[in-house]
């Protein structure tokens, strides 16, 4: 039951880690990032240290995934970070769409802000209007979809009697 | 295990940002599995990208034309100079330029190798004269050391008269420093120089790293009051390094047998 719990959520970060770069190929942008709305509702079920593992998973996808980053690992430590940020506000109950919404904007905010140190960095230009569209987005999309992701997530959870 | 996670993606981070190791394996397996998935995803051909791939080939096509005819230009130019007349020249483009000094770039790169002939110390030209000298040669590309980097001084015959001198962008002792984009020019013995003076290269044993007569530049300015026994200058270069594209190495020919005995006539 793991390791089809493991598979499941592997297959899913896959399928948004190309979403995302499928996205960018039609020229959508800004577009919501759907990895980061996977890591926050893997989050929200199962804590920090749990997000963070999925945050630095789907990272390494966005590393990795063609045409791929600079510097490999730095998209990783991001999620990471965002992830765990997440999982902190993990609590046991329904989780209502204005609460995911807040937590996946916080998120995003991390993310978005380590692109934008990066860019700073290098003195590149720095698109705040478009990072705010996107995480505004991102917040949107989770607030839609991981209160519908995260009982189902739950249920494959094994249960523990006793 | 999380900890382990984390603790490899820092090294590899490191490690990639500084380019201690190659990551273009693991770039490279990622492709390999993730790249159909991402031609699975991506957007499919229609009428606009029809359009736009025909309209990237039609301007790669006229960039080429383009490019070719500019070549013919400057090649024809170059070897109709006459200082190159029967020389053996294999001719080549300026494809990388390395950092520029204070009066332009000091290396730069050709497209010309090992495999085509060139050499280290090889004599390089351009339409008007000089470039400098090939220092270092891969099997298809050879660095070139330009006149106007600091470490390349260059014997020299100024004016009709053919005046010895030494051109170099480092001014000469108790000369002036030379402006940015003119050289330092000074006689090694007493002689005359005037602005206008045509300033060509003195030539080396077997031709290299200079081979004689190819023009540097035209006397700038000219100082005989500076204190010196020979008089100093400055000289514009013939060749500006700043827009250099098609260039010639010239081979040469290695002398094999003693020069012949001859009779004076007097």
């Amino acid at each position: 039951m793991a390791l089809a719990l493991a598979v499941v959520r592997g297959l899913a970060l896959l399928a948004a880690a190309l979403l995302v770069v499928a996205l960018g190929a039609r020229r959508i942008s800004p577009a919501p990032d759907l990895l980061l709305v996977v890591v926050v509702a893997w989050a929200l079920t199962r804590g920090p240290l749990a997000g963070a593992a999925a945050g630095l998973a789907a990272g390494w996808l966005l590393d990795l995934a063609p045409p791929g980053a600079t510097i490999l690992g730095l998209t990783a430590f991001a999620y990471a970070a965002a992830g765990a940020l997440a999982g902190r506000a993990r609590s046991e109950g329904p989780v209502t769409a204005y609460r995911v919404g807040l937590v996946a904007l916080m998120a995003a905010v991390v993310v978005q802000g380590a692109v934008a140190a990066r860019a700073l960095a290098t003195n590149a230009q720095v698109d705040l209007l478009h990072l705010g569209l996107g995480g505004l987005l991102t917040a949107t999309v989770a607030a839609v979809v991981v209160p519908l992701l995260v009982p189902g997530d739950r249920g494959l959870v094994p249960r523990r009697y006793g | 295990m999380l900890g382990a996670a984390v603790a490899a993606t820092a090294v590899v981070a490191v490690l990639g940002s500084t380019g201690a190791v190659d990551l273009d394996p693991v770039r490279g397996a990622a492709a390999t599995a993730l790249g159909p998935l991402e031609r699975a995803l991506g957007p499919g051909e229609d009428a606009l990208s029809r359009a736009r791939a025909e309209q990237a080939r039609l301007t790669a096509r006229l960039a080429a034309a383009q490019r070719e005819a500019a070549t013919g230009q400057q090649l024809g130019a170059l070897l109709a100079d006459p200082a190159l007349a029967g020389a053996r020249l294999v001719t080549g483009r300026v494809v990388a330029v390395g950092s520029s000094g204070p009066s332009g770039p000091e290396r730069v790169t050709i497209d010309v190798g090992s495999r085509d002939g060139v050499e280290p110390d090889r004599t390089v030209v351009a339409t008007g004269g000089l470039v400098g000298r090939v220092v270092s040669v891969t099997a298809w590309t050879a660095d070139v050391l330009v006149v106007g980097s600091p470490d390349l001084v260059v014997g020299v015959r100024v004016g009709a008269a053919g005046v010895l001198g030494e051109a170099a962008a480092a001014p000469a002792p108790g000369a002036p420093r030379p402006q940015p984009g003119l050289l330092s020019l000074s006689l090694v013995e007493r002689g005359s120089m005037t602005r206008g003076d045509a300033v060509t290269t003195l030539g080396s044993v077997g031709g290299r790293p200079f081979v004689p007569g190819i023009r540097v530049g035209t006397v700038r300015s000219a100082d005989s009051t500076s204190g010196r026994l020979a008089p100093v200058g400055t000289l514009a270069p013939a060749v500006e390094t700043t827009t250099l594209d098609v260039v010639a190495v010239v081979l040469g020919e290695e002398r094999t047998g003693p020069r012949p005995i001859v009779t004076g006539t007097g």
